[in-house]
């Protein structure tokens, strides 16, 4: 066991190492490779810690007698499977994407994602705040340069502006471990609880801490660097940023105050948390009510979304565990689902800009337009924005996506798919989330907690309705109509993820039981 | 002592850092934040706290290289010093 969680370390940095070495036309290949090799190893590692029935802990030697401390429970094997379920399909689409366009090939793109990944599975498998925080900066790094991968001013400015927010809630979370370390004279979360002892200094820490976590999850207000980073990101970015990346810093917050400290949650800090989690919703689904492109409207669902998983806080102090399996939850399918619904929609918004392309022709949807002295692959499509580089989909608004259902019926589909999960109807993941969390809710009496989660479940389908409405009517007279390639499947596929999730949710409900909180409020 | 002068070249570093509005001046204030949270780990154990106040240093030396990085890559695409982090785009 204690080989496959170091070798689960080891091999995303084995294919940094491996793409970065490789010539540009093989690196697409060898990162597809070695991506659903390292998911099929997670799962296998998921498979043994659900035989086993207890969470796994690992100390490792560091430097000047320092130790570092692993743990494999059932919330960061949770978290594990999902990374690598998203990370896979995402390497798969690049693989689709490179073959298809390669002049959109970037050198740094695999090494970064693999560091990215390598960094992401440290973050999950971390048992203490240093080691979290040092993984939450190698992750921010890797996030923030895949986000200025395209290069131009839209990406640079999302990118820098995300990269500024995420080095502040970085130092000032440094800041609160310092002062917990002060307190505690450790660092490790199994050792908090009882090293703390409500030591006002060490308060002070966590709450510090955690206010710098809450801009990196983020939760609404602080959510003002999100929108744009997630806009501006590459396709095989956005997926990773929006589904797995936000997750981290989310991951941490539980295992600090759930799992790590819990006595010095009060039900006041707790309930704090969950209106906080209301605000996020009805701000999120409010901006992406208004918001002008789809991208940018899953992007300020992925702030109400996330608003959700704050409603764990309150259900878990009152001593619900099923509002810890409900926000887990959630938090997983939310990741497979928008991850899907990015996939899905880089793919029709790439198909509507081709179609709208007066040098386009019937029946050759790839041709392009090159100015005399433009070299290849720099070439600029008719109607593309000054944001959007050559190559790359621009972000037209959703009117301009009319008819998207005959033009991409496949990534409609996935789009279609991921949706219901978001919305939680049956018989997707997002329903056994939004059940468990609705029960949860109501064993402890918490009822103003289901208003917010119906209040939310209608936002969200008003929101997405906004990409149905026009996505369903006809399109243009003499385009091209019914195409697909191997892109639309993937987000297909990761859809299908949440439907697998929904019909069959034992085995990840039995997952997170492993190392759960002990709730009692 | 220690760990109040870091958080107070901390505060300092960070209030530096998100005065002005060009990007490229925020990199020194950030610079400054970072040695305040390095005094601070450096100073935050009873037990040589040293390795983990390297490992941190170590990791904000290339931050603040990447920040710096950044600003230089925004005056490429945007007019020196033109660019600001209260651009949100769109």
């Amino acid at each position: 066991m204690s080989v496959g969680l170091v070798s689960l370390l080891l091999a995303p940095l084995a294919g940094a190492g491996l793409t970065l070495a490789l010539p540009g036309r093989h690196r697409a290949a060898a990162g597809g490779s070695v991506a659903v090799l390292v998911a099929v190893a997670t799962l296998a590692l998921a498979r043994e810690v659900l035989a086993i029935g207890e969470a796994v802990r690992l100390v490792l030697p560091g430097p000047a007698g320092v130790e570092i401390a692993l743990v494999a429970d059932g919330l960061t094997v949770a978290l594990l499977v999902m990374a690598a379920v998203v990370v896979a399909a995402v390497a798969l689409f690049a693989v689709a994407e490179d073959l298809r366009v390669p002049e959109r090939r970037h050198a740094a793109y695999w090494p970064l994602l693999f560091v990215l990944w390598a960094g992401l599975t440290a973050l999950f498998l971390a048992g203490d705040l240093l080691t979290t925080y040092l993984m939450l900066e190698l992750v921010a790094l890797c996030g923030a340069l895949l986000v200025t991968l395209r290069g131009d001013r839209a990406s640079l400015l999302a990118g820098t502006r995300y990269f500024y927010a995420e080095l502040a809630a970085s130092t000032t979370m440094l800041l609160g471990i310092a002062l917990v370390w002060s307190a505690a004279g450790t660092v490790t979360y199994e050792g908090l609880g009882t090293a703390l002892a409500g030591d006002p200094v060490g308060t002070v820490g966590l709450a510090v801490v955690t206010a710098g976590l809450l801009v990196k999850v983020p939760l609404a207000p602080l959510h003002f660097w999100l929108p744009a980073a997630h806009t501006f990101a590459p396709s095989a970015v956005s997926p990773v940023l929006s589904g797995v990346m936000v997750k981290g810093a989310l991951a941490v917050v539980l295992r600090l105050w759930f799992l790590g400290a819990p006595e010095a949650l009060t039900p006041a800090a707790a309930q704090l948390l969950g209106a906080l989690g209301a605000v996020a919703i009805v701000w999120g689904s409010v901006s992406a009510l208004r918001a002008s492109g789809l991208k940018r409207l899953i992007a300020f669902s992925t702030v109400a979304q996330l608003g959700i998983v704050f409603l764990l806080p309150p259900l878990v102090h009152a001593g619900e565990v099923d509002g810890w399996t409900g926000g887990v939850v959630l938090a997983v399918t939310h990741a497979v689902a928008k991850a899907a619904m990015l996939l899905a929609a880089a793919v029709i918004v790439d198909s509507a800009r081709r179609a709208k392309a007066p040098t386009v022709q019937v029946g050759a949807p790839h041709r392009r337009e090159r100015p005399a002295g433009t070299p290849p692959g720099r070439e600029r499509l008719a109607g593309t924005p000054r944001t959007a580089p050559a190559g790359e989909p621009s972000w037209p608004v959703l009117d301009q996506l009319r008819g998207s259902v005959a033009r991409r019926p496949v990534a409609v589909m996935a789009f279609g798919v991921a949706g219901l999960s978001l919305v939680g109807l049956p018989p997707t993941g997002g329903f056994v989330a939004k059940w468990y969390l609705l029960l949860a809710s109501v064993a402890s009496g918490q009822w103003w907690w289901v208003a917010v989660l119906v209040g939310g479940t209608l936002l969200t389908v008003g929101y997405l309705m906004r990409f149905v409405r026009p996505a369903f009517a006809p399109p243009p007279e003499g385009e091209v109509m019914a195409q697909r390639d191997a892109r639309d499947v993937v987000a297909l596929a990761l859809a299908g993820v949440t439907l697998l999730v929904g019909v069959r949710p034992q085995p990840l409900l039995d997952l997170l039981l492993v190392g759960a909180p002990v709730v009692g409020g | 002592m220690g760990l109040w002068l870091g958080v107070v070249v901390f505060l300092v570093g960070l209030v530096l850092t998100f005065a002005g509005t060009r990007v490229d001046r925020r990199v020194p204030g950030f610079a400054v934040a970072a040695v305040g949270a390095v005094i601070t780990v450096a100073a935050s154990s009873a037990r040589p706290a040293w390795p983990a106040a390297v490992t941190v240093a170590l990791t904000l030396v290339p931050l603040v290289l990447v920040a710096a990085g950044l600003a230089r890559r925004l005056d490429h695409v945007t007019r020196p010093g033109a660019a600001t982090l209260d651009d949100d785009p769109r």
